[in-house]
């Protein structure tokens, strides 16, 4: 530990200037993002000064990363630390000590200014501050993997470049060959964990060996195999395993709360505008008459998902699961238009299942609305001087936002003092991932001017659980659910 | 007083760069408490084997000690018994003197600089990267006699050094060495392709030529081991015979006078072999020969065996 502080003091001495410039970039940061949040300044300059300043908050920390990793270079056979009395778990040590007070303190410090700035609570919000750093530490890790395996910034640069291209190649390639699909539980999770373990247990590799072309071999065998792990998920039906893995997160949902009927009619489907997700490659869609019946009317489902299988005569199919809009009396499902050609005009089998959050209201909380007031879920709300898409109320919330929330009130039409009508409108919540910016801004569209002294009514839905619905069709013909759609104009 | 353990030895050390081999299979032995010079061209080999020896660098096959340790396995605490200083080096140029000095000290339970940069004319506060080759020659050697170390290891130290500084540096390293105490002291490698450099001060010598070792032994029996000779023959037109021993190399005739380089004259009866193969034999002179003559005669001896393999 003596000696990692010694090599910590020395770096901190060395760098001094670039930390300065990473101090001011934070500063500045910290200035100019919250005049741009919603109520602030929508000057076009500002926001591409803060598109720069955002941009170039990564790049501080590459160059940082790198020039503190090269200050005792892995690579190479003349620098001086190597015969000299280093211990390599404290060099590693003084590194990563670097990394957590020199970047990532000070970029905490940074999200929790914002989260205060913002008039919300800081204690219940260090949790997604702490994650916020986690999926920092992430990237930190990554750059400093590649520098430990490169001599010299520039090649720095180039691996990161190469590396960037390549997985962003791979998600196109995905996104030409795949329909939007659920991800299987806890794999963001695993694979968070999973590849921070993986960048440590190189890390550790090349400092304890400095073998650079052993580490290197592990690195592109470890992305290349990810890649083909990632692809294969996503690109081939490889949801075997996906697929046991949701079934165990949905349970099969208990008789009489949640249920799907087929209820065909002789009309067939009415017909649809076309929408741009319905406009996916290589993919037909077949509208069933499937309805979803809650024994509860308030309740609601979230991140609903589906996967079926089609049984013909010598043929079987069965999808991966994917994304399901569950908001008309019909499941749209998307068959491989390969799928559909062979089996259209043939009468198949079809078993559907439908996986989902079931969400239930909670005690409804009246506010009254003021220029910035609290409201549930430790979020704040302002009222906005000018409106957006003709709404002006933002609501602002720490993390990944409050649970799905139904705001219900009066709302009048372009100023206050006008007749006014009661509108609804929900706020979601958003993903896990990371946020430079971690003041979550939602506007909520009540289609109209929220007036100071009138009263909201939030209803915040908690989970009731997940659950999962199974059903067999009767042998149909594919062809005749398919939607006629016309175009918008 | 010279540790039957050695300091360093090797055993088939060999090093390759894909197709080509740096070094050649090695055996080495230096002793404790030697001044064992590794000297060869530049290119011979000499870096080569310091970075395996160091473990800055794998062998491709065979194995090391240094300080009785595997030198595959050689890592930071070795490093308090051993100094390095190298012509290559990189250094932290941004510190002054003084801060690479401090810098250092924790490293090294041993640290003892006592007068060291003034002894060694050193400017304190002047940045590394400011310095002079040759100061910067000094202030390496400095970081490395300061904690009294039991083997240094110099690559090419003084190359391009004004002579001014070269005997400084080489007047410092040896007032300092004699300084240490214990049962074998210090013992110290040092690499050169300037044969001059080294003579006056080694112990042992070592000669790498094109990745080969063609010997390494002590200075005594090296020196006398070695004899330049010159035969002065009586009566003219005399051939001279078509095969010799073995440790003659670079026979040559002119006239009457017939030379050559005996390479064991200690142990091999040097008249009598010369007398049985020139009965005419007049006047034997043996000249005692510098590193340097040792180290031509050997290299141009192994290029013409070459050719006639060739």
């Amino acid at each position: 530990m003596n000696q990692s502080l010694h090599i910590f003091r020395k770096d901190i001495r060395h760098l001094t200037p670039e930390l300065a410039m990473y101090g001011g970039l934070l500063v500045t940061f910290a200035v100019v993002t919250p005049l741009l949040w919603p109520g602030a300044s929508d000057s076009e300059i500002l926001q591409m000064f803060a598109s720069l300043i955002t941009f170039l908050l990564p790049v501080a920390w590459l160059v940082l990363v790198t020039r503190i990793v090269h200050e005792e270079n892995l690579v190479g056979d003349q620098q001086f630390w190597v015969t000299r009395p280093y211990q390599w778990t404290s060099l590693l040590g003084a590194k990563l000590l670097f990394l957590a007070v020199c970047i990532l303190v000070p970029f905490g410090a940074v999200q929790s200014y914002f989260i205060l700035r913002a008039g919300l609570e800081l204690g219940p919000a260090l949790g997604s501050v702490f994650l916020n750093l986690f999926f920092v530490g992430i990237v930190l890790l990554s750059f400093t993997l590649l520098a430990a395996v490169t001599a010299a910034i520039s090649r720095t640069i180039l691996a990161l470049t190469i590396l960037t291209v390549g997985w962003a190649g791979v998600l196109v390639l995905l996104d030409k060959l795949t329909i939007p699909r659920i991800m299987p539980p806890f794999v963001f999770q695993t694979c968070s964990v999973l590849v921070a373990g993986l960048l440590v247990g190189l890390l550790i590799y090349q400092y304890a060996t400095r073998h650079t072309e052993h580490t290197w071999r592990i690195l592109l065998l470890t992305t290349a195999f990810y890649f083909g792990l990632y692809f294969c998920c996503s690109a081939t039906n490889l949801a075997g395993l996906s697929g046991v893995l949701i079934r165990q997160h949905y349970p099969l949902a208990k008789s009489g709360t949640v249920s799907l009927s087929f209820t065909p009619s002789s009309s067939g489907p009415v017909a649809r505008v076309a929408s741009g997700s319905t406009n996916i490659q290589e993919m037909e869609p077949v509208e069933l008459p499937i309805a979803y019946r809650d024994a509860d009317p308030t309740a609601r489902v979230q991140d609903a998902s589906v996967s079926f299988t089609i049984d013909g005569p010598d043929f079987h199919y069965a999808s991966p699961w994917h994304s399901l809009a569950m908001e008309s009396e019909d499941l749209i499902l998307l068959v491989p238009s390969s799928v559909f050609w062979r089996v259209q005009g043939t009468s198949v089998r079809m078993h559907v299942s439908v996986a989902a959050e079931r969400m239930l209201p909670g005690p409804p909380e009246t506010v009254k609305v003021s220029d910035r007031f609290r409201v549930p879920d430790g979020g704040v709300c302002v009222l906005l001087k000018r409106h957006i898409s003709g709404n002006n109320l933002s609501c602002w919330y720490a993390g990944h936002g409050p649970s799905p929330t139904r705001v219900t009130g009066p709302v009048s039409g372009e100023s206050c003092g006008g007749a006014t009508h009661t509108s609804a409108s929900v706020i979601h919540s958003l993903g896990s991932g990371l946020r430079v910016d971690p003041v979550i801004k939602s506007l909520v569209s009540l289609g109209g001017a929220v007036c100071p002294g009138a009263e909201l009514t939030f209803v915040p839905y908690r989970s009731a659980g997940n659950f999962r619905l199974e059903i067999d069709l009767p042998p149909l013909l594919l062809s005749q659910y398919k939607p006629h759609w016309l175009r918008p104009d | 007083m010279i540790d039957s353990l050695p300091a360093i030895e090797a055993r088939q050390l060999h090093k390759s760069f894909a197709q080509t081999d740096a070094l050649a299979p090695l055996d080495l032995v230096i002793p404790r408490g030697a001044i064992f010079a590794l000297v060869g061209h530049n290119g011979a080999g000499k870096t080569t084997l310091i970075k395996l020896l160091l473990n800055i660098l794998q062998p491709t096959s065979g194995n090391a000690t240094v300080l009785g340790e595997p030198s595959a396995t050689l890592n930071g605490a070795a490093f308090t018994r051993i100094g390095y200083v190298s012509e290559n080096q990189e250094m932290p140029d941004w510190m002054t003197v003084r801060e690479f000095m401090d810098y250092l000290q924790p490293f090294y339970p041993t640290w003892d600089e006592a007068d060291l940069l003034d002894e060694l004319e050193l400017p304190r506060d002047r940045k590394l990267e400011h310095l002079s080759r040759g100061m910067r020659m000094k202030a390496a050697l400095a970081s490395v006699l300061a904690f009294r170390p039991s083997l240094i290891v110099m690559d090419e130290p003084f190359s391009g050094l004004d002579p001014l500084v070269r005997d400084q540096l080489i007047e410092t390293l040896l007032d300092r060495i004699s300084e240490e105490e214990g049962d074998a002291g210090t013992t110290i490698l040092i690499s050169s392709h300037d044969l001059a450099e080294v003579e006056s001060f080694a112990t042992h010598v070592a000669f790498l030529h094109q990745g080969r070792l063609l010997f390494a032994e002590s200075m005594d029996t090296l020196t006398a081991r070695f004899r330049e000779v010159t035969v002065t023959l009586d009566g003219a037109g005399t051939t001279p015979p078509m095969r010799f021993p073995a440790s003659w190399l670079m026979p040559e005739s002119s006239g009457s006078v017939f030379r050559f380089v005996h390479s064991n004259a200690e142990t091999e009866p040097l008249e009598e072999q010369v007398r049985e193969l020139f009965p005419q034999a007049g006047d034997i002179q043996a000249e005692p020969m510098t590193l340097r003559t040792i180290f031509l005669a050997l290299v141009k001896s192994r290029q013409s065996q070459n050719r006639r393999r060739a």
